[in-house]
């Protein structure tokens, strides 16, 4: 079930009434049974590999927490991570090292048919195998004590909000609010619909709208140049922030209004100064996931340099390929990796060259070019994240450079949006854009709430109006749906 | 107590504010567009493909006529009214493009009444029977007069744009600010009073010397299954059930295709099985012409990979004249019918 689907306007309300009604004991049943039903409507036979999921780590969980001497447990570790990434391999990464293995036979004048399986990607494995890895590798480190409750813990792997698209909950912060009574609170119901509302906005009107234009120029860009494709990575960065963290934000809301907390998955990530503040402020749960899991027991920044150069490319190098079976997210994670191994090699540099432009003592401008220059070096790396292949990819760059001023290209610029909805768009988008730099001042939510009942609501109403009217109402899947 | 009042004032004034906002984007034109179409993504150029506006600027002026045909362009660009005008029978073709049967179903609700035929021949193509209803919308709420029908069409189809279409047209109908569109001519087809419209750059040829070589597609047919809408197929049966109840006879019917087309159509076979049997439960005729032999050749009779071409349409409308004869939905002798 989609979260910007007329079933999903039925599904919530009704799950979130019905959960109120019940006594606490029997809400965790409850919201199983939904989230399993949220799952199936998708395709109801991929559930059996999420319960395959939960049993085995529940097994390991409890086995885990009978032993008390670490390296005892690490059999169960073994077990649960290879069936999680036994389960991601198959049916994710499978057909794509088949492919690229066949490929790579061929330069060898070996010519082998690979066999290729002919399954569906299940939506949001990566997400839920790895939230139910954590809960794992916490209990073998002894940060988290075994789950004995076997339907809290499959909630806690298939809680609805979160289950397809994240944020990748930790089971230290998850888990134990199943336990806690909710009651309803209006106040908290209200800030959890409004974070809805806002994560809709976001999708529908945003997101939805200027993915017409991105889908164009880039499924067929032999036929474009300039700045249509230069507009259009622009637009994909605003597409792919409005519709991961309007996923995120219906997810953190509609748990909210249920009285559970979900963490923070994005934080303004295109006002960052630099890379490594990127991935401080996007996608927050998967980062702090490949901090924890990865790179700290590569040994982090505490090796000898060349080591953490290597750590550092390498879970980006991962973290590209978590995204999809594809090498355009492989080339894209490594040029992160890239991205931030060069900055630390080039933080003395650039200091100097800042001290030495006069730079240094005008700090106002030397961020604002940070941000510039780190916007700009994410917005090239989406080139790579958004085109069909590697080969699109390079097209894209050099097409990008033949820029054409002409009356005749400059009319044609809005491409399939048309004029009226390309302004539209950049309308909707620097309203979003003005309300982020407002948060970066002060606490939104704080001072929303602290406004009169009048503004609040004239507020809800822009937002319900251009949803209604303006938004793009054509069923698409969030964009990380396929990871 | 406190938060259900809260609550229903707030959806009230929404609603209010909903209406204001529908009104402003539907009066505020952009090149003589209400900003309402730009809104909800409605692609439809005003007077231009399928000839919906003359078709529908015409309606009123039939009533109690003979047939009726329905269906998506398949249906205007096959029946010839002025055949069956020639045979003395009053006939209309409200045809229009992606119409499918939600879309059929809601326009013959709204003008069943005024036209009031003595038969329905609805034409059942599989290319629209996977669609939602929405592209056929977008064209009925630009190019045809608001009608009651639109409220059923758009909730029916669930999308909210459909719904904003809806209440716009409703909007300008009530303001009398429909904008005012005329049909632009289009290269190689004219539509004839009737609603059948013609392809032209056929007129100067003789059939006989015709002749219009038939392409494989370059790395031949690849078939591919067509999933039919299930709601879609409720409507027909909606629409056999209403057209009964108005004491009109129906027919199912699908047009004759190039035999190679069909070869792209992985499950034609249980498409046309499915069309079968809801005629069957319903006790009224199904005629696929896909499966009933006739003359039509596909390197002399079609316009395209898909339409029949003028000799094609003169041919196929006399063999359904004669069938309807037939098979007793038409007197035999129709020159003593009027």
């Amino acid at each position: 079930m989609l979260f910007n689907s007329f079933e999903f306007t039925l599904f919530f309300p009704i799950v979130v009434f019905t959960f109120f009604l019940l006594p606490h004991r029997f809400r965790w049943a409850f919201l199983l049974g939904a989230s399993y039903y949220f799952y199936m409507c998708w395709k109801a036979e991929y559930l059996v590999l999420i319960i395959i999921s939960t049993l085995i780590d529940y097994f390991a969980g409890i086995q885990m927490g009978k032993i008390s001497e670490q390296a005892k447990r690490k059999k169960y570790l073994y077990l649960s991570l290879l069936a999680n990434l036994g389960i991601l391999f198959s049916f994710k990464y499978a057909n794509f090292f088949s492919e690229s293995m066949r490929i790579a036979l061929q330069q060898f004048n070996i010519f082998y048919e690979m066999p290729l399986f002919d399954w569906l990607l299940p939506v949001g494995i990566s997400f839920y195998t790895f939230q139910s890895l954590s809960y794992s590798i916490d209990v073998y480190r002894g940060e988290k004590t075994p789950e004995h409750h076997l339907g809290k813990f499959a909630l806690y792997v298939a809680f609805f909000p979160q289950l397809v698209a994240g944020p990748i909950e930790r089971s230290v912060r998850l888990l134990p609010q199943f336990d806690k009574p909710v009651s309803f609170d209006y106040d908290r119901v209200v800030s959890g619909l409004r974070l809805m509302l806002w994560g809709f906005f976001k999708k529908l009107v945003i997101a939805d709208r200027v993915a017409i234009y991105v889908n164009e120029a880039y499924n067929h860009p032999a036929e474009y140049q300039g700045l249509v494709l230069i507009i259009a990575t622009y637009f994909f960065a605003v597409q792919i922030y409005c519709d991961f963290s309007g996923y995120s934000d219906i997810a953190i809301g509609a748990a909210r209004v249920m009285g559970y907390d979900l963490m923070t998955n994005f934080r303004q990530p295109y006002f960052s100064r630099s890379i490594s503040e990127f991935w401080r402020r996007w996608h927050i749960s998967l980062s702090t996931w490949f901090k924890d899991y990865l790179y700290i027991p590569l040994g982090g920044n505490r090796v000898d340099k060349y080591r953490w150069y290597f750590n550092l490319f390498m879970v980006f190098l991962i973290s590209g390929l978590w995204h999809g079976a594809n090498w355009t997210f492989v080339f894209w994670g490594a040029l992160h990796g890239f991205y931030l191994v060069f900055a630390i090699v080039s933080t003395n540099f650039r200091d100097s060259l800042a001290k030495l432009s006069g730079l240094a003592s005008l700090p106002w401008l030397r961020n604002a070019l940070k941000v510039f220059v780190t916007y700009h070096l994410v917005w090239f790396a989406w080139i790579f994240f958004r085109a069909n292949s590697i080969g699109d990819a390079f097209l894209i760059i050099e097409r990008m450079l033949m820029l054409d001023f002409s009356g005749d290209a400059l009319g044609n610029i809005s491409l399939a949006l048309g004029t009226g909805e390309f302004l539209i768009a950049l309308a909707f988008i620097a309203f979003m854009e003005m309300v982020h730099l407002f948060q970066t001042r002060i606490s939104l939510q704080q001072w929303f709430t602290a406004r009169p009942l009048y503004f609040r609501w004239l507020v809800y109403y822009t937002l319900l109006l251009s949803i209604t009217l303006f938004g793009v109402f054509s069923r698409s899947e969030f964009i990380y749906f396929q990871f | 107590m406190r938060i259900f009042s809260r609550l229903v004032t707030f959806i009230v004034v929404f609603l209010i504010a909903y209406f204001g906002g529908a009104v402003l984007l539907s009066v505020i034109n952009i090149g003589n567009r209400p900003l309402m179409k730009i809104a909800t993504r409605n692609p439809v150029i005003p007077g231009d493909f399928g000839f919906t506006l003359p078709r529908f600027q015409e309606i009123n002026q039939h009533q109690n006529i003979d047939i009726v045909f329905v269906g998506s362009s398949h249906c205007y660009r096959t029946y010839d009214t002025r055949i069956f005008a020639s045979n003395g029978l009053r006939a209309f073709n409200m045809g229009t493009t992606g119409q499918t049967p939600l879309n059929s179903y809601y326009l013959l609700k709204a003008y069943l009444e005024k036209l009031n035929p003595q038969v329905v021949v609805f034409d059942l193509n599989y290319r629209v029977m996977n669609r939602d209803g929405l592209e056929s919308f977008y064209d009925l709420s630009t190019n045809a007069p608001y009608n009651s029908g639109f409220w059923g069409m758009a909730l029916s189809i669930g999308n909210p744009h459909a719904f904003n279409e809806a209440i716009s047209s409703w909007i300008l109908d009530l303001l009398n600010k429909a904008p005012q569109y005329t049909q632009k001519d289009r290269d190689g087809e004219a539509y004839t009073p009737g609603g059948y419209v013609e392809f032209t750059d056929y007129l100067e040829v003789n059939e006989a010397d015709f002749l219009q070589p038939w392409e494989e597609p370059s790395g031949g047919y690849q078939p591919q299954e067509i999933e039919l809408n299930r709601s879609q197929l409720a409507y027909i049966a909606r629409i056999i059930e209403l057209v009964k109840s108005h004491g009109a006879k129906i027919v199912l019917l699908t047009k004759p295709e190039p035999q190679e087309n069909l070869k792209v159509v992985a499950n034609y076979d249980e498409i046309s099985t499915d069309f079968a049997s809801i005629a069957a439960k319903y006790d009224i005729p199904f005629w696929d012409y896909n499966k009933i032999a006739h003359p039509l050749k596909t390197e002399k009779h079609y316009h395209d990979k898909e339409y029949l071409n003028p000799f094609g349409v003169n041919i196929f409308n006399a063999l359904l004249l004669r069938q309807l004869q037939t098979e007793g939905f038409l007197p035999e002798n129709l020159s003593r019918a009027k």
